[in-house]
């Protein structure tokens, strides 16, 4: 009996030190957390491999043209290269993704890898550039006054100070942003994008730049001589503000004498469109004995719809960002002035060799400046749209200067990383 | 009682496993969640000015690399990580915050008691200059009650090369 309890002891003993040793062995010796290490290990060697391939073709011509097959390189092309069960190890190559923007110098490339092994799944993607466009930062030199306009203005009307746009130029032209909005008067461009505009509700919103009065000369604060440029981007509502339709819409406006009932109208420099004949006007006024006008007048037809109107209250489109946005630059140089938009001249106009009107009183964007008496809200002419980049260099930017900065705004700088 | 033995050794076995490898994994996504905030650092930065602040238990630094969207941005970003007190039972994190704002992505850790940093310069020598850093040896320890005895946290240490790949690529 005893010898039987024994052996049964034994027995059991055995099976149960069988069952801790199999346990140890199955469970404890390879974890997942083992197994998901060594898959990614490996598929960190396997997207090395893909990567440093992808960014060989991409940089050969002979590899873009097998994709082209004739075809012309067009601003942006993107394409995927999908693999049919293209394995390494435990590894799978699933595609690479190639992305060429304005040429093929400049490109990108993304790996996507997944590996599997004993039920545990993981991925990996990495991605590296060269050359690849990234947005410029509105920073133009030699210039007087730019406002990049990236600072998120909430409440202006209720913090003192809180309704400030730094001038990116070092020249101190802060903008400060009046009138009412009720929550932010600056804006993201959304998309694509991560720089912010302003929005103007063809109501009460502009932006006042006050002048800097040099030291020497006392006038000249925004330097509105022989030659200068304005440029700025710009959505115009096409339909302006409601039941003031004809008022849309002033962009940018330095006045030569604001509270002169003669020249109020008559602006050192300015851009301006009007509802009435969808054209964009720009104009430059002479330092000549009769204060010469010229303006550059191009049929222009906004498709934007920046606000919504209800009983005349606006309520601002979220979906602003899907409408395009327009460059406009004015040039002056000798008595010539030159009409941009979009960075291509439209429009020259030919005046006598002599300096534009001296400016003493800033500058203001969306809206004009008319000071005294016998001015009606309705001969301010609201601008109704968002404004962004708004600047003025202090000469005449010639065509592929102004070429240049649509692109650099609209595209960008070069760049290159690697996220692996 | 041979039943009771094997079932208490089932336990502790069960136990001690569970810990291990849940800390194995831990401290591996910990590193690499680190290693990947040095590799996207100064994007689009000049190599000399990524590094804002590099003390030995924080580091800040700047790229134009968008870490809550895991994507190329057209801001420049602040990152900034640091050893901070969180809410229990952790204790401490550590954080990992983009522009003031930890990031969802582990953006906080937890069961990290203490980051020691030690940066480098392109050579490989020793430096406290930010505009000279390029890599950092970053000493985690991990800090965890003990499933046996919660009197008794057990710690563990992980010390992890990281360099700043982009500024490499950059020419450093």
């Amino acid at each position: 009996m005893g010898r039987a309890i024994l052996m049964s002891v034994l027995l059991m003993t055995t099976i149960y030190a069988t069952i801790l040793v199999s346990l140890n062995r199955h469970i404890s010796g390879v974890p997942g957390v083992l197994i998901r290490n060594q898959l990614l290990k490996e598929a960190e060697n396997v997207s090395d491999f893909a990567l440093r391939n992808a960014i060989r073709n991409a940089g050969s011509v002979e590899f873009l043209d097998s994709y082209l097959q004739g075809e012309n390189f067009v601003d942006e092309i993107i394409f995927t290269q999908s693999f049919n069960n293209f394995r390494i190890g435990h590894c799978t190559i699933d595609s690479i993704r190639y992305s060429y923007t304005n040429s093929q110098a400049h490109y990108k490339v993304k790996t996507f890898i997944r590996a599997s092994l004993q039920g545990v799944n993981v991925s990996r993607d990495a991605e590296m550039a060269f050359n690849y466009p990234f947005l410029t930062l509105g920073q133009s030199k030699p210039n007087i006054m730019y406002l990049e306009m990236e600072r998120l203005i909430l409440f202006p009307w209720l913090f003192q100070g809180n309704n400030k746009l730094p001038d990116s130029s070092g020249n101190d032209y802060t903008g400060t942003a009046n009138g009412f909005s009720l929550i932010s008067a600056t804006i993201p461009w959304g998309g694509a994008f991560s720089r912010y505009c302003t929005k103007f509700n063809g109501i009460d919103n502009y932006i006042s730049v006050d002048p800097h009065p040099d030291e020497e000369t006392g006038i000249d604060s925004l330097n509105t001589d022989a030659s200068f440029s304005l440029l700025l981007f710009a959505k115009i509502d096409k339909n302006g503000r409601q039941f003031y339709t004809n008022n849309q819409g002033t962009l940018l406006w330095i006045p030569s004498e604001p509270s002169n009932s003669t020249l109020r109208q008559k602006p050192c420099a300015a851009i301006w469109f009007t509802n009435s004949d969808n054209k964009m006007h720009f104009a430059v006024t002479q330092d000549d004995a009769s204060k010469t006008t010229l303006e550059a007048s191009v049929s222009h037809n906004p498709t934007a719809v920046i606000f919504y109107w209800i009983l005349g209250i606006p309520i601002f489109n979220v979906s602003f960002y899907e409408y395009p946005w327009c460059s406009y630059g004015l040039t002056y140089n000798a008595g010539v002035l030159k009409a941009y938009i979009n960075g291509v001249l439209v429009q020259t106009v030919v005046g006598s060799n002599v300096r534009a009107y001296p400016s003493r009183y800033g500058m203001m964007i969306g809206r004009r400046d008319l000071r005294g008496s016998g001015v009606g809200y309705s001969d301010y002419k609201y601008f109704c749209g968002v404004i962004d980049q708004a600047g003025m260099h202090d000469r005449a930017l010639n065509g592929s200067e102004m070429n240049s900065w649509h692109k650099g705004v609209m595209s960008s700088t070069l760049i290159k990383y690697i996220r692996d | 009682m041979m039943m009771l033995t094997f079932q208490m050794q089932l336990q502790e076995s069960s136990s001690r496993l569970m810990y291990t490898s849940s800390m194995i994994d831990h401290m591996d996504n910990a590193a690499s969640r680190v290693n990947k905030a040095f590799s996207l650092a100064g994007v689009g930065i000049p190599p000399d000015s990524v590094c804002v602040y590099t003390g030995t238990d924080r580091v800040v630094f700047r790229s134009y690399w968008d870490s809550a969207s895991d994507t190329l941005s057209q801001t420049k970003h602040t990152v900034e990580m640091k050893i901070a007190s969180v809410e229990n039972p952790y204790g401490k994190a550590l954080i990992i915050s983009q522009d003031g704002t930890p990031l969802n992505d582990l953006g906080t850790i937890f069961y990290i008691e203490n980051m020691s940093l030690i940066y480098y310069d392109k050579n490989g020598t020793q430096t406290t200059q930010p505009a000279l850093v390029r890599s950092a040896d970053v000493l985690l320890t991990f800090r965890r009650d003990s499933p046996w005895n919660p009197n008794r946290p057990l710690r563990s240490n992980i010390q992890v090369k990281c360099f700043f790949m982009n500024s490499y690529l950059k020419g450093a």
